[in-house]
């Protein structure tokens, strides 16, 4: 019993403060572990560093509200982004890369959307099969050879500055992560689209006896998805400066850990898009330090997992707490 | 008769030993003190109805005797021994077993694995499922349940699963069985056998904590009543120490005169719905067929027949919930194609379930996302959702429904039924609507809130808006409908006006085929 009540308690604690403790303990922790860690040079790279994975994050947030999922991300980026390359390459133009990125993006989420809804597969499955149809589609279409040559232009999104006059330059990736996170903020708490979602994820059968089109609801968030992953795609083959056909492995993975340590709920009907930025900043950190402190990788490697665990197991004690009072 | 009840009263009298009592208990819930210094003493082999409204505190009171929550203050005694902080599976080892309002049985599993599970009679690694069937039917016949060791517990009605569960604490040798409120549930016919079964619990000297809402029920079974309102113990004496009457001024805090008011000086109008020969086949359902009426303006029509006959697959399928296979749906005369509730709420028709926590409400969400759900669209200024807008809105509904509620961020999953049931009221009625059709709408709902439900049934009728309405519970329909509508195995039976209206005649037609 009394084992019962601390149990309870780290969960009130933690659906009470949220995970803004979690954070600012990580970054005082971190401060103390390493005196490079507070630099201006580590905090942007930081930013940098975790640009891509958050925002397949913020498109993941709106995925698992909607109790459903998406394992595709690593695949799926690895082809949009290949895939922009080779128009780059071809066209030299970066609005016509930039827009057939988008669109296939839309197309490949539209797809997704379309035959979860109609044949009512579940998406973990669907999503399962996008991430070996878009591996094959990314070998095939570069024949296994990275994609080079895209210019100086292509190169900015990923790796380009701004305001470089002022003390602190910020680099592009980050302006766009905060232009989408501040996109993705409105449209899930300000628009009927984005209740809907909460609705559908909480209770599909009360939304539909609410006149709500859920199967709508759901293609929607699907193409939205599509559309961020590509913007995360172009992002990540820009940084890289090259189109690998292999690249992206478990960044699924990455995406749904910052969601869940974001406290968005697997269950779905729970979530917001602060959380899982917040989630995706302590994940970043956490690897980030690991860096910093010449961590092994495959201990890296075990770190991440433990931390998707830790934070699904708050979830359910969290849930618990609210349910046992 | 008479004697008799005075008998009961002195036994009660005499000093028996209690089995449980609970002494000045408080448990505070962020906000709200749920129990406020309540002390309840129960005997063995007699029947405690514990009263209340919704909210009163009567479901926190059980989950504190079962062990799902502590008390912040006062001491439980069980059998003379003190009892803090005990675990529901304490509960059920100590002798206290205890029967939701929402069953959760394994369906596809047998009788016999449903009551032993957990707990099956095995020989070396395996079940010996010779020795369950044959201990439980056993058991069955001890307890004169009609049933079979071996059939699927989806195979029982409601009534049958709840005998079920009594069979299953008294396998366990329960002392105290609580039940909350196990009729609200089953139909008026399978009541009775559910109170036999209560009156043999009596025999073996088992305690039970009985809870319920339907007041004519109270008098059947209770030895005892217990009064608590707003958290705070109010009476308690014999059953023959009350009226309805009293009871319900005990309950309310106020006398509530007409039970069923129905403002019979409202005009009815023009035929607003037409329906022609609804049928659903048996490939989608089957649960109705050749089903024609009409409903008029600022009309109560009432959906009355025992439970499974179908009425609320129709109104589902009217609603586009259920697929329908053929007939026409006119609404003032355009006839309408409604495949999906979506095209219904946009003609203005509103359901409102009887299964609100699945049909009804989003629970997770908090009350000012689910009371505009519906007309979401209606709060929409320049693209993006005017909260303020829909917080003033929420708050002329929490007015007018008189919906009790602190804050309109807190989930809807912590407010009572009554609460609930208003804030699905709520969420239709701040649209426009012309048509409510209301589904068990008092199912589970104590006395006060009833009586508000139906002011506000008559107040929609007044302003011109036509109501269906889908009650089990004859003196509701009567006292509620213009024009009742009696169904049986999917068929209209009858129609009764007003003037003709009487229970024999409507549970004939209930039972009659066409």
């Amino acid at each position: 019993m009394r084992k019962l009540l601390s149990e309870k308690k780290l969960g009130e604690i933690y659906s009470k403060f949220g995970i803004f403790i979690i954070l600012i303990a990580i970054i005082i922790i971190s401060s103390f572990a390493s005196p490079y860690f507070l630099t201006t040079g580590n905090l942007t790279n930081i930013l940098k560093q975790i640009a891509v994975v958050a925002i397949l994050a913020l498109s993941a947030t709106y995925i698992i509200i909607l109790g459903h999922i998406n394992v595709s991300y690593g695949a799926v980026i690895a082809l949009i982004g290949s895939f922009s390359c080779q128009v780059m390459v071809a066209t030299g133009n970066l609005l016509v890369s930039l827009l057939a990125a988008l669109a296939m993006g839309a197309f490949i989420g539209a797809i997704n959307g379309f035959i979860i809804t109609t044949f009512e597969i579940p998406a973990f499955i669907m999503t399962l099969a996008t991430t070996a149809i878009a591996r094959g589609a990314v070998l095939l279409m570069t024949g296994g050879i990275p994609v080079t040559g895209m210019g100086e232009s292509f190169l900015l999104i990923g790796q380009g500055m701004i305001f470089t006059n002022l003390k602190i330059p910020i680099p592009i990736s980050v302006l766009i992560l905060i232009g989408l996170t501040i996109i993705s903020w409105i449209i899930l708490s300000k628009t009927c689209f984005g209740r809907y979602v909460y609705a559908v994820g909480g209770n599909e059968k009360a939304a539909i006896a609410s006149g709500i089109k859920t199967k709508t609801v759901i293609r929607k968030a699907f193409i939205l998805d599509g559309v961020l992953t590509a913007i995360a795609g172009v992002l990540f083959v820009s940084r890289m400066n090259s189109g690998q056909p292999g690249a992206g492995v478990g960044y699924e993975f990455y995406a749904i850990t910052a969601v869940v340590v974001g406290g968005t709920s697997l269950a779905g009907g729970v979530g917001t898009i602060m959380g899982t930025i917040v989630g995706a900043l302590i994940v970043g950190i956490i690897n980030n330090i690991q860096i910093l402190l010449h961590v092994h990788t495959y201990w890296q490697q075990i770190v991440q997992g433990l931390i998707i665990l830790f934070a699904v197991i708050i979830d359910i004690l969290s849930k618990k707490a609210s349910g046992k009072r | 008769m008479h004697v008799k009840n005075i008998e009961r009263s002195v036994a009660i009298m005499k000093d028996v030993q209690c089995i449980l009592e609970l002494k000045s208990i408080v448990k505070d819930f962020p906000g709200v003190r749920a129990l406020d210094g309540v002390s309840i003493s129960i005997r063995p082999g007699s029947v405690h109805v514990i009263c209340g409204e919704n909210g009163a505190g009567k479901s926190v009171m059980m989950k504190i005797i079962d062990g799902m929550y502590c008390p912040d203050e006062g001491k439980l005694y069980f059998k003379g021994k003190e009892i803090c902080g005990h675990t529901i599976n304490e509960s059920r080892k100590m002798g206290i077993a205890m029967i939701p309002q929402e069953l959760n049985p394994i369906w596809e599993m047998t009788v016999a694995e449903n009551i032993f599970l957990g707990r099956e009679p095995k020989s070396g690694l395996f079940v010996n499922f010779k020795k369950m069937n044959a201990d439980a039917n056993t058991l069955l016949q001890q307890l004169n349940i009609p049933y079979k060791a071996t059939q699927k517990m989806k195979e029982l009605s409601i009534a049958g699963q709840q005998l079920i569960e009594i069979a299953k604490a008294i396998s366990m040798s329960a002392e105290l069985i609580i039940m909350d409120e196990p009729t609200s549930a089953i139909a008026d016919h399978e009541v009775e056998i559910l109170f036999q079964q209560i009156r043999m619990l009596k025999a073996k000297n088992v305690a039970v904590i009985f809870i319920t809402h339907r007041l004519e029920e109270i008098f059947q079974i209770a030895d005892e009543i217990t009064v608590i309102r707003d958290g705070k113990w109010i009476s308690h004496g014999p059953v023959t120490g009350y009226t309805v009457d009293k009871l319900v001024s005990h309950m309310v805090g106020r006398d509530i005169n007409d039970h069923f008011p129905k403002d019979c000086t409202v005009p009815i109008g023009e035929t607003v719905l037409e329906v022609k020969q609804l049928t659903q086949d048996s490939k989608h359902g089957g649960r109705f067929k050749n089903i024609s009426f009409n409903l008029k303006k600022g009309e109560i029509l009432g959906f009355a027949g025992l439970i499974g006959a179908g009425r609320s697959e129709l109104m589902r399928a009217i609603f586009g919930l259920d697929p329908l296979t053929s007939g026409e749906i006119f609404l003032n005369g355009k006839r309408l194609k409604i495949r999906h509730p979506n095209d219904a709420v946009k003609e203005g028709i509103a359901l409102v379930s009887e299964d609100r926590k699945t049909y009804g409400l989003v629970l997770k969400r908090n009350v000012h996302e689910n009371i505009s759900l519906v007309n979401l669209k209606k709060f929409v200024k320049r693209f993006f959702i005017d909260d303020k807008n829909i917080d003033k809105e929420a708050q002329d509904m929490k007015e007018l429904l008189q919906i009790k509620v602190s804050d309109f961020k807190v989930n809807m999953g912590t407010l009572s039924g009554g609460n609930q049931q208003k804030v699905v009221l709520a969420k239709w009625i701040i649209g426009n609507v012309k048509i409510i059709i209301l589904d068990e709408p008092t199912r589970g709902i104590d006395v006060g809130a009833k009586a508000e439900i139906h002011r506000l049934m008559c107040k929609f009728a007044r302003e011109g808006m036509s109501i269906i309405m889908i009650s089990s519970e004859l003196p509701e329909v009567l006292g509620m409908s213009d024009r009742v509508i009696v169904m049986n195995n999917g068929q209209i039976t009858g129609t009764l006006a007003r003037p003709d209206f009487s229970q024999e005649k409507i549970m004939k037609l209930a039972t009659s085929e066409v």
